[in-house]
């Protein structure tokens, strides 16, 4: 790491304002914050910011609509804050752009894991304007808001939270040799689990899901003492 | 509704029928019982002016299958008095017609069969009291009647025997006029179902509205349309709907409100632990606040309700089983697998893996591992999630879905429960047209078992 990364936390809550600055400050980020609207577009204009924390519920002008105004006027990556329980707020929020989503109440390393894996993804390259919604591969078709993986019968598939984190690794780099230790890494950007499986268990399930046979897979090939590649090509959808 | 209605009209039918055809016989015994009454009156003058030793012949000639004719000089009278009132009447009219200087006796009697043809017939007194009052108020239906017998002194001294048979006509052929009947009543039938159903139809608009009401608060309002009541009625629901509308989202707000409080301070304290120096007190707080947390999140959902109607799509049990597996090994769960979907299942697959992962959580909690089961039957799935705890008593096994109920041995421990879990559960299977069932000390241990029947796919594409 450079320089460390500015957060904007945006939340009309003063406690959990000044409680996540102090946190995340701790973490090593340097933290902006803003109670509503105005205030996180008069900071977004003085200061370069390089994430946004962004609550739903804020006085006036809300989440939703500040996270549109966001994406009309730059890339910041934003994760979404809510205390809200709708599953359809996740979607709708990453719909309209955000890049992750934290529900309230939250633990606070996980958020932290989250920030740095948004960092992360918008350092390594696949950074535009755009976000994608959804991928094609096969037949195959994963909407990346709803987390849905769709077979090429139609047929829904449900991952479990790591098998729907290491397809989208896959999928971010499709016809790409990705060694164990990048899986890894990519992986467990987040601090790793005591009960984190083998990397190679989890690409076997992943396999399995996608119907394919571990001993002639057809999608997701082994490449000989190096690791695995993802060997279609991936249709995006922004 | 229209039962009752066909059944009343039937009645009403088959009774103004009745009241028609007994008026009509009444007409008809009058206007026949005078022109017998003349005709013999006839005779009897005719047989009056000419000498004895003619009358026979004359008798003879005029004796037919509806009059026989006999003389004799002393006839028995067994009852000279006329029976009442038929009788008394026919004997009124042939006084009126021979005047009142005639001995005239009149007797009734019933005609009997066997001699229809015969000329003279003959006639016997009703054999009771039942068979006499039938033939005297319905010989017009009776196809054979009855017949008068009259006794008429001449002016010789010597006797005539009239015995009349009544004539009946059309009137009193039911089996002529039954073809008729049972015309006009299908006609009537007819008209009152189109009747009913043209009644019944606002009503049963209405109860599907009233249904669809209770599904989907938000269906569209009835149409206050029709009859007076029917429109009333339409009314009333519509403005139950508004109030209704207006509680749910009165609560919604109230729970919006609510939620977003608790979850806020819940996330203060969070933070606010994680400021406290690492000791024992702050962990156990950590792990209280997650309880809480938990809670919380389990009671909003609990309150929210379950929607299926949203999400619905066709999906693969197998995997859906094999993702909460990997969620929960992740998690440092054991979970075991047995059995595969042999089919998709058409449902919602986020409602469904709440439910499955509910009863696997239990299964962990309370019986340190978990084993799902998976059987697959043309008519449904069932979804088993077993453990080899020592379960609950059996007069707990209905109770521990009552919301926040919790059974003894589950106080007191590490992970508190939020007393929902089940009880969600089971909403989710219900919503699904299945259900979710506690058996205790089966070969696989204690187990939760979800049903859940095959909907008739509707066809709609998933994308």
């Amino acid at each position: 790491m450079t320089t460390p990364a500015h957060i904007l936390i945006v939340d009309d809550d003063e406690s959990i304002r000044s409680l996540l600055k102090e946190y995340l400050e701790g973490h090593g980020y340097r933290t902006s914050i803003a109670a509503d609207g105005p205030a996180m577009k008069e900071l977004l204009r003085k200061t370069p910011i390089d994430l946004i924390v962004l609550d739903l519920m804020l006085p006036g002008e809300d989440g939703f609509s500040l996270c549109q105004w966001i994406r009309a006027e730059r890339d910041t990556p934003i994760i979404m804050l809510t205390a809200r329980t709708h599953s359809t707020d996740r979607i709708q929020g990453l719909e309209l752009g955000a890049d992750d989503y934290v529900a309230k109440p939250f633990e606070p390393r996980e958020l932290v894991a989250r920030i740095r894996g948004v960092l992360r993804r918008c350092r390594t390259g696949n950074q535009g304007a755009n976000i994608v919604r959804a991928f094609t591969f096969a037949k195959w078709k994963l909407a990346l808001p709803q987390r849905q993986l769709l077979s090429p019968e139609g047929v829904l598939v449900p991952l479990a939270a790591s098998e729907f984190q290491l397809l989208v690794i896959f999928l971010e780099h499709p016809l790409t040799v990705l060694t164990r230790d990048q899986l890894i890494e990519q992986c467990h950007g987040r601090e790793a689990g005591p009960y984190d499986r083998s990397i190679d268990v989890r690409v076997s399930q992943l396999r399995h899901r996608l119907g394919d046979n571990g001993r002639e897979p057809r999608l997701i090939k082994t490449v000989r003492s190096a690791g695995y590649i993802l060997a279609t090509d991936v249709a995006r959808r922004y | 509704m229209t039962g009752v209605l066909l059944l009343g009209l039937v009645l009403a039918q088959l009774l103004s029928m009745a009241v028609n055809i007994l008026d009509r016989g009444r007409a008809f015994y009058r206007s026949t019982t005078l022109q017998v009454a003349e005709h013999i009156s006839d005779i009897a003058k005719a047989l009056d002016a000419v000498r004895p030793d003619e009358r026979a012949r004359i008798v003879s000639r005029l004796s037919d299958s509806r009059l026989a004719i006999v003389l004799s000089h002393s006839p028995d009278i067994a009852d000279s008095v006329s029976e009442r009132p038929y009788a008394r009447a026919f004997q009124a009219m042939l006084r009126r017609d021979l005047g009142a200087h005639w001995p005239v006796h009149v007797l009734l009697h019933r005609a009997t069969r066997r001699d229809s043809h015969t000329t003279p017939f003959f006639s016997e007194v009703p054999a009771n009291a039942l068979d006499r009052y039938l033939t005297l108020r319905l010989f017009y239906l009776a196809p054979r009647g009855f017949a008068f017998v009259t006794h008429i002194q001449l002016h010789d001294g010597s006797w005539v025997t009239f015995s009349a048979r009544l004539p009946y006509e059309h009137i009193a052929r039911l089996y002529i006029l039954l073809p008729k009947l049972v015309l006009m009543l299908a006609i009537a039938v007819a008209l009152l179902l189109i009747a009913v159903r043209w009644v019944t139809r606002p009503m049963k608009k209405m109860a599907r509205a009233a249904l669809a009401l209770g599904q989907d608060l938000n269906s569209a309002p009835l149409e206050e349309s029709g009859p007076e009541e029917i429109r009333a009625t339409a009314r009333a629901l519509n403005v139950m709907q508004l109030r209704l509308q207006e509680y749910v989202r009165d609560r919604a707000t109230m729970l919006a409100a609510l939620s977003h409080d608790l979850k806020t301070f819940i996330t203060r304290l969070r933070l606010r632990t994680e400021l406290l120096p690492d000791s024992q007190h702050r962990n156990r707080l950590i792990g209280d606040l997650a309880d809480m947390a938990t809670m919380v999140n389990a009671t909003l959902e609990y309150l929210h309700g379950i929607d299926p109607g949203q999400g619905q799509a066709l999906f693969d049990v197998t995997a859906l089983a094999e993702s909460i597996r990997i969620d929960a090994e992740d998690m440092g769960w054991t979970v075991t697998i047995e059995g595969t979907a042999r089919e998709p299942f058409y449902g919602n697959p986020q409602d469904l893996r709440r439910c499955l992962m509910n009863l696997v959580d239990n299964a962990v909690k309370y019986g340190s591992r978990a084993t799902i089961y998976l059987e697959d039957r043309s008519d449904g799935m069932t979804i088993a999630v077993c453990d080899p705890g020592p379960g609950i008593p059996s007069h707990e096994l209905e109770r521990v879905f009552e919301p926040f109920y919790r059974s003894r041995p589950a106080r007191g421990r590490d992970r508190e429960g939020t007393g929902l879990g089940l009880n969600i559960a089971r909403t989710i299977a219900r919503a699904h047209g299945g259900d979710v069932t506690l058996q205790a000390g089966t070969a696989r241990g204690f187990c939760a078992v979800i049903h859940l029947p095959r909907h008739t796919f509707p066809g709609k594409s998933t994308s």
